[in-house]
């Protein structure tokens, strides 16, 4: 049989891994039946192989697990006079992000219904809202990105305690 | 009743027992429930493995103590995401390719580079010589030992996981973070390179022991 699939060391090599898919395994199963140097030379491939897979593991200096056992008290230690977060902190950084940002939402809503549906038959009186102002507010393009800007600074700082928050103490 | 010493033997070899027989799933379970000596079992049954691991990523033996004991205190901070879709220890050997990646690039940020040669090297002691091991053997793992302590990070990562600990293609995709293609391709190029330098620096040593 002619080694017309170009039989190497690799192909070899992932021969004996068992790297190849079963067509080309089994070609080359066939081929080293009838080739004895080809044999000769898988034979020694396996045996680099077993070497490397009988190389002794290094070994840590003495006394390596009781050092991490140690560390891994310490850190269990460490943890467990770590005061927890009170519960009360968690529910309300939720609640004054969720406020922050529905509040204006709300705001401007109230405000569009009052000013398009008039609501004559309530009990109460409902409050004026400050629609011109709002309006004022957005000529002013200074004021405008001024305020946008210190919400989502605000925004996103009560956003970040949260998360900081969480990490330390959302586990437990 | 038993002398002392006698009963402190049996005690050692029934724990030694013990330990040997309880599964790596059974382990975890003690720990997550609050055992330590299901720990300190886990520590014993992987130290060498994950310290030879690391000595192939980080190349020096105080180096290695660090990234090992990181990689255990990292792995027992998560043993509660361990959900036991992979093997525990590909898991933790994948902790400590993350850990030493991390050390390498602490100390050098371009390390990732394959072909890294200007890395320091130090050939690892091997140790009290094991009385069963013929003065060959011990020759021609030395030279093994120095020679894949010659290749890059990946390279002797790879082969080491491959043929040493005897880890799946698959697995080796899950540690280092490769696809199948990319580990294949890896893994030929760290033979060859291996192979060179075994043919380059050991030539002598390979010679006698053929």
């Amino acid at each position: 049989m002619e080694n017309n699939f170009l039989l190497n060391d690799e192909l070899l090599w992932d021969y004996a891994d068992g790297l190849l898919d079963p067509v080309q395994h089994q070609l080359i199963t066939t081929y080293l039946e009838q080739n004895q140097a080809w044999k000769v030379r898988l034979d020694a491939i396996v045996l680099e192989q077993q070497r490397l897979g009988a190389l002794p593991l290094e070994k840590p200096n003495a006394g390596f697990a009781d050092r991490v056992m140690a560390a891994w008290a310490l850190e269990q230690r460490v943890q467990k006079a770590m005061p927890a977060a009170p519960d009360w902190i968690l529910r309300l950084i939720p609640v004054v992000f969720a406020i922050l940002i529905l509040l204006p939402l709300v705001g401007l809503l109230g405000g569009g219904v009052q000013q398009n549906i008039p609501l004559r038959n309530l009990p109460f009186e409902l409050p004026a809202l400050p629609i011109d102002a709002f309006h004022n507010f957005g000529a002013s393009p200074v004021l405008f990105y001024g305020v946008l800007f210190v919400l989502v600074f605000l925004t996103l700082r009560i956003f970040e305690q949260f998360l900081q928050l969480r990490l330390q103490y959302g586990k437990r | 009743m038993l002398p002392t010493s006698v009963s402190d033997t049996t005690n050692t070899l029934k724990a030694s027992y013990m330990a040997a027989t309880i599964t790596d799933e059974s382990l975890i379970q003690m720990a997550l429930s609050g055992r330590q000596s299901a720990f300190s079992m886990l520590v014993k049954r992987y130290e060498n493995y994950v310290f030879t691991l690391a000595l192939r990523f980080v190349k020096n033996r105080e180096d290695a103590h660090e990234v090992a004991q990181d990689s255990f205190l990292r792995a027992f901070r998560y043993l509660p995401d361990f959900r036991g879709e992979a093997k525990f220890s590909t898991w933790l050997y994948r902790i400590v390719f993350t850990t030493a990646l991390n050390h390498l690039r602490k100390k050098n940020p371009d390390i990732r580079s394959l072909d890294d040669e200007t890395k320091p090297l130090q050939i690892p002691d091997q140790g009290t010589p094991d009385g069963a091991l013929t003065l060959e053997q011990n020759d021609r793992n030395k030279s093994l030992h120095q020679a894949i302590a010659h290749l890059s990070v990946d390279d002797a990562g790879i082969i080491t996981l491959f043929y040493l600990y005897e880890q799946s293609l698959d697995e080796i995709c899950d540690i280092m973070g490769l696809t199948m293609t990319n580990a294949k391709t890896k893994l030929c190029r760290a033979r060859q390179r291996l192979k060179s330098v075994l043919d380059d620096k050991f030539a002598a040593e390979i010679k006698e022991w053929r």
